[in-house]
């Protein structure tokens, strides 16, 4: 069984938003990153709040994977389908690198890198002095359903 | 990269340039969650196309 076995939002961080804190996070800013992890790493959505480098991956083959990850970008938040909000954005690369990855973090890195998402991968994906590519599901990163 | 011998050796020459796609399964459902492309000189990609992340509210009404 593996460790970054589940997908979820950050509670702490969402709280903030919606409490008197008033977290300003916008899914539509261009820097929001996306950082990945092994599968040594095992996500808290309750308690995590912030960015972390324990158990990220990093680029056996050299330097093009920066630590805290690549910027999402292209993002837009719409409705779709009707009663759920879809959150998306253009697809991650990174090129040429050598790690192993199984899940990802989506933090906000203009602010003060509060966790927004966690995704599992599912499974391991090995790059190899080649391009380690995280292409979004055609329902985007994230939906929320507001439908009866 | 391949030497003159090498390239008259017909296995490296069939391979050259060649990739192989492996399906990555999701551990958890064994749904394909993405792939790895190998190719010929060794070096390997990957794409992985995770699901998305669903939340609902679980609106209604109670008493």
């Amino acid at each position: 069984m593996s460790s970054f076995a589940a997908s979820g939002l950050y509670v702490p961080t969402w709280i903030d938003i919606l409490d008197t804190t008033q977290m300003a996070i916008n899914l539509d800013l261009e820097t929001h990153k996306l950082a990945l992890y092994t599968n040594t790493e095992t996500p808290d959505f309750s308690t995590e709040t912030v960015y972390s480098s324990t158990n990220e991956v990093s680029d056996a083959g050299g330097a093009n994977y920066v630590a805290k990850g690549a910027a999402v970008t292209t993002t837009a938040v719409s409705e779709s389908p009707t009663g759920t909000i879809m959150w998306d954005a253009a697809d991650v690369s990174w090129t040429p690198v050598t790690f192993t990855a199984h899940g990802g973090k989506i933090h906000a890195a203009a602010l003060t890198e509060e966790l927004i998402v966690g995704i599992t991968f599912g499974a391991d994906y090995t790059a190899t002095a080649g391009t380690f590519t995280v292409t979004w599901n055609a329902l985007g990163i994230l939906t929320i359903d507001c439908t009866p | 990269m391949t030497n003159r011998w090498q390239e008259k050796n017909v296995g490296v020459s069939l391979l050259k340039g060649k990739a192989h796609r492996k399906p990555v399964v999701d551990d958890r459902d064994g749904t394909v969650g993405g792939y790895e492309v190998e190719h010929w000189d060794d070096h390997q990609d990957a794409v992985v196309m995770p699901k998305s992340v669903r939340a609902s509210l679980k609106i209604r009404e109670v008493e």
